[in-house]
């Protein structure tokens, strides 16, 4: 798979607009304990625009998100909101890698949907496990972690079911259809530039073959 | 990356999550279960002390004895003492209360050595001790309450 460049005006706003997206779907999903989209977000923008892109969209969220949390800001607990946004970061930086990784696929193809879905898993498991920590330092002595995790396990099976829906299911579609937006091609094998160069010189005449006016 | 590529790390990431989880939910119902094992002793422990009262007799002499009874609403002290000890007694209708005289065959001043038959009575929730100013006929025991009878010197 090949990408056409894509202006930097343009990544930027699509990283607020995913930012935005993150936060205020998380705000309309608040009644649901342990289901937010904020992992979503920071994973497919990490795929799309990279692990760079993805971590800030991941950090950036959580941040805000935390701190304006319908539960409790965050900001009353800095280590679990530390925790919070290295965990978001990571699933911005665990889509980047996986951009590298599926280059030749197709974000559709079963192997891609597996492949995020797992990740899915993965980077909740993580960051559960990190926060449930960020929560107990400094005023639980990390010995009493695992009866304190074992506590949360309940929520922890919702946070990891629902990103394993959400990014396994429903994220390869949103990235196909953002990939179409930004004009990018999908193939499922990997396009030399040469035939790529090919095919947009052939758009371009048949756009210049169109008549304009009546 | 190739498809093996691909199928290699979609196996390790599975296998990873799979383990997590597998260990997540071993944490989960240890801690289930010994949450439970520890309320049902917990649970057994209450009953059977709620259920019982226990009688210690102390003789004054560093000889000690305790039994436990079951505990029947509206029981006195009195008949605590009575399930597990021989008791003399008599009325006294000044009071109308019957004064313990003797226990197991233990007198109260006897041969005026100035040690007379006194009760006390440990609270089982509150662990306080109380020195009940009526005759042990009358007062009505708790369930779990650990009434002691002491043979004290009184001059």
């Amino acid at each position: 798979m090949e990408m056409y460049v894509v202006p930097k005006s343009v990544r930027a706003s699509l990283v607020g607009v995913f930012t935005a997206a993150a936060i205020a779907g998380t705000f309309a999903l608040s009644p649901l304990p342990n289901v937010e989209i904020i992992t979503f977000c920071a994973f497919v923008a990490g795929f799309i625009f990279g692990s760079r892109v993805g971590s800030t969209v991941g950090a950036l969220s959580m941040f805000i998100f935390s701190i304006i949390s319908p539960y409790g800001s965050g900001l009353g607990y800095p280590f679990l909101l530390m925790t919070q946004v290295v965990g978001m970061s990571v699933a911005g930086l665990f889509g980047g890698s996986l951009k590298k990784v599926l280059q030749n696929f197709k974000s559709t193809s079963p192997w891609t949907m597996y492949l995020f879905g797992v990740s899915g898993a993965a980077v909740t498991l993580l960051y559960d496990v990190i926060t449930t920590l960020g929560f107990m330092y400094p005023t639980i002595p990390f010995s009493e972690f695992p009866s304190v995790f074992a506590a949360g396990i309940p929520f922890t099976l919702v946070h990891v079911v629902s990103n394993v829906i959400l990014l396994g299911v429903v994220a390869p579609f949103v990235v196909r259809s953002i990939r179409a937006m930004l004009g990018e091609v999908e193939v499922g094998h990997r396009v030399d530039k040469e035939e790529l160069y090919e095919k947009a010189v052939e758009k371009m005449e048949e756009a210049s073959n169109v008549e304009v006016g009546n | 990356m190739s498809q093996t590529g691909v199928k290699a790390i979609a196996l390790a990431l599975t296998v990873i999550v799979a383990a997590s989880l597998g260990a997540g939910g071993y944490l989960y119902y240890q801690n289930n279960v010994a949450q439970q094992q520890q309320r049902q002793l917990l649970t057994f422990i209450l009953y059977h002390d709620l259920t019982h009262a226990t009688v210690i007799i102390d003789y004054g002499n560093g000889t000690k004895e305790t039994h436990t009874v079951t505990f029947t609403p509206g029981m006195t002290a009195l008949q605590a003492l009575e399930k597990v000890a021989v008791v003399n007694k008599t009325y006294w209708g000044t009071y109308d209360s019957w004064f313990i005289d003797a226990i197991n065959g233990v007198w109260n001043n006897e041969n005026n050595n100035g040690y007379w038959w006194i009760y006390n009575v440990k609270h089982y929730f509150s662990l306080e001790v109380e020195h009940p100013g009526v005759g042990a006929d009358k007062y009505q025991l708790s369930g779990g309450d650990t009434v002691i009878f002491v043979y004290q010197y009184y001059g």
